[in-house]
């Protein structure tokens, strides 16, 4: 049996349920081996439905999900514009594609008998180097390959620039990686150390009521799912502010001033 | 677009460097380890241990303390950019 036990406490969602009830299977082998790719699938597929549900309906004056939809894509337009300026705004739809996705992870895990992917490593880990990757591909064709190694050698202007460029080549480098990889690990850390708390509180609700032999727990952890909400929504806009910091400090120097000057001088 | 000008704005503006500032922690964690990781690497495939860990973990140290100081340069010149 290939089930997967984690080190820490968890709270059971509905795969390792039933992973569990038809093990040993091919078929629990699966459930435990795609559970996080399952649980992606679903919240793609939940985002999917609204969108293309919302989107058919277009009106002058909009319906309730039209008008939440509007707002959160204003929002999400105000974060990007806000940081790189109002060419900024073509990198909105990847910007607040990540937003979305670990957003509606992010509750969907509250949610009873349901699992929020941004707990795995597997899903998060994927998703910041998506961002590494789009940031490094906006360096290159925004600089060039010439202007993208400048950038990496720490943009010499001066002799002094040029001798140390040896130098500034492995940090920037490095610097380079270490931005996905504190993306992943924050998310994961906070996600994850969320369900903990929540599996250990209920764990402890349940021994509670464990002396007087009743099928239920007290529900102590109940505080603590509004931490979680509240955490959830945080580390979504984190995330993507942070993506969106990335992407503009890849941005060429001349063109991102002259941008947030205007934002400046158009929002002051 | 919304605006992010006045009382809002300025909120919107602390919200972004309260996001900015959580970044430090995990960026000056995995520096270091990252940097560990590389120069071990290296040192495993030529044979030259410590030389590499070392000089790589201060690297990624470095590297650290240089991204988390461009992250605040950038979120302050926005601000600066604002004023």
């Amino acid at each position: 049996m290939k089930q997967v036990e984690h080190a820490y406490p968890e709270v059971m969602n509905w795969i390792q349920l039933m992973a569990r009830a038809t093990a040993p299977s091919p078929f629990s082998d699966f459930l435990f081996q795609w559970e996080e790719v399952i649980f992606s699938g679903i919240v793609i597929m939940l985002i999917s439905v609204f969108a293309i549900a919302v989107s058919r309906k277009i009106k002058f004056i909009p319906g309730r999900g039209q008008a939440f939809l509007e707002l959160l894509i204003s929002g999400l337009d105000d974060i990007v514009t806000s940081v790189i300026g109002s060419r900024g705004r073509t990198y909105t739809p990847f910007v607040g594609s990540l937003f979305i996705y670990i957003f509606v992870s992010n509750l969907f895990g509250l949610v009873p008998l349901q699992n929020s992917t941004m707990g795995f490593l597997t899903t998060v880990a994927p998703i910041a180097f998506c961002v590494f990757l789009y940031v490094q591909w906006i360096g290159i064709t925004k600089n060039g390959i010439l202007g993208y190694l400048h950038h990496l050698c720490g943009s010499p202007r001066d002799i002094f620039g040029w001798l140390v460029a040896p130098l500034m080549f492995p940090l920037h480098v490095l610097g380079e990686f270490i931005k996905p990889l504190a993306l992943s690990f924050r998310l994961y850390g906070n996600i994850m150390a969320g369900h903990v708390l929540l599996a250990v509180f209920m764990g402890m609700g349940i021994q509670m009521l464990k002396p007087l032999h009743v099928p239920v727990g007290l529900p102590i952890h109940f505080p603590f799912i509004f931490l979680e909400l509240l955490i959830g929504i945080i580390q979504a806009f984190v995330f993507s502010l942070l993506s969106t910091i990335y992407i503009a400090m890849m941005l060429p120097h001349e063109e991102y001033q002259h941008e947030n000057h205007a934002v400046g001088t158009t929002h002051g | 677009m919304g605006d992010t000008s006045g009382k809002k704005g300025v909120v919107f503006s602390q919200v972004k460097q309260i996001g900015a500032l959580t970044a430090i922690p995990a960026v000056l964690l995995v520096g270091p380890i990252l940097g560990y990781f590389v120069g071990n690497w290296i040192d495993r495939k030529f044979q030259l241990y410590p030389w590499f860990t070392v000089f790589f973990v201060f690297a990624g140290f470095f590297a650290a303390g240089r991204e988390i100081f461009r992250l605040l340069k950038q979120v302050l010149k926005e601000d600066e950019a604002k004023k």
